[in-house]
């Protein structure tokens, strides 16, 4: 979400081109009424839209369609890698994913990656704390 | 032992690793519990993330230029950069969850009511790599 949605809902379909260059689609999205900035537009627990059966990724992002409803504000559509997961067990300690040791986990980076972070808690968040986060990167034969 | 001495070398020698530093005020509002929330607006540093201009012909490629991104440096020359490791802390009090390290590959700024069509730029083709196995 980048600008808040009014109260009302619309249903959308999206057209997408999978890693293989298949047309693939996502049928009759409902967006969340009254959906708040960063949060998801769609019904979701989780921050990634499912794809057609057999997709693994996107190569782009093709069309819009717009089925039903009359609704006001602004959503991203992005098309992600992820890198890594970092569960936080408790509030206020240090945690740490530290792929020397499993480095078979080590995600690589495209040379100009554009990294960022999704947070999921399982409490309301307040906005008055930050999340800290420090990237180590290693270049690698 | 390559790796091992590749890690070593970027550390002590050649000074190629790198470390990051980010924060994020988390979005001002109330948030609903199992939720996932973006980060990518957040105030905090980097700089908070930019957007593209709303409509289906703004889609875009992200990089490590584009406004909130961190600024990291390619890797030298054969070689290819790894996330070695994430250090996180959530201040909160009860800011218990899960991180995601995500990397933007393109994205594209919509309106709620966007008219019919095709969305352009917001292709990531070339950052997928192999598409077999």
């Amino acid at each position: 979400m980048s600008t808040g949605f009014s109260a009302a809902s619309n249903t959308i379909s999206l057209g997408y081109t999978s890693e293989l260059g298949q047309a693939g689609s996502l049928a009759s999205l409902a967006t969340t009424a009254s959906a708040l900035v960063a949060n998801p537009a769609f019904a979701s627990v989780s921050p990634f839209l499912s794809l057609a059966s057999g997709h693994r990724a996107v190569r782009s992002i093709d069309s819009v369609t717009l089925n039903a409803g009359s609704a006001t504000g602004n959503y991203e559509l992005s098309i992600v890698k992820v890198l890594a997961t970092v569960p936080l067990h408790a509030s206020g300690y240090m945690h740490e994913r530290e792929f020397f040791y499993e480095l078979p986990q080590a995600a690589p980076l495209r040379d100009d990656p554009c990294i960022f972070f999704v947070f999921c808690g399982q409490s309301v968040l307040s906005n008055t704390v930050p999340l800290i986060v420090d990237l180590h990167i290693s270049p690698l034969s | 032992m390559s790796v091992f001495n590749d890690m070593m070398a970027a550390a002590t020698v050649d000074r190629t690793a790198q470390r990051m530093h980010g924060e994020r005020l988390m979005p001002v509002g109330s948030h609903p519990v199992y939720v996932p929330q973006s980060c990518w607006l957040a105030t905090g540093i980097p700089n908070p993330g930019s957007l593209p201009s709303s409509g289906k012909a703004n889609g875009r490629v992200c990089t490590r230029t584009t406004v909130g991104a961190f600024p990291i440096r390619t890797p030298p020359n054969g070689k290819k950069n790894f996330l070695r490791g994430v250090h996180y802390l959530n201040a909160a009090a009860t800011g218990v969850g899960t991180l995601w390290v995500l990397d933007r590959l393109a994205d594209v700024q919509l309106a709620h009511n966007e008219a019919n069509g095709s969305i352009t730029g917001c292709d990531a083709s070339s950052k997928l790599g192999p598409a077999t196995g």
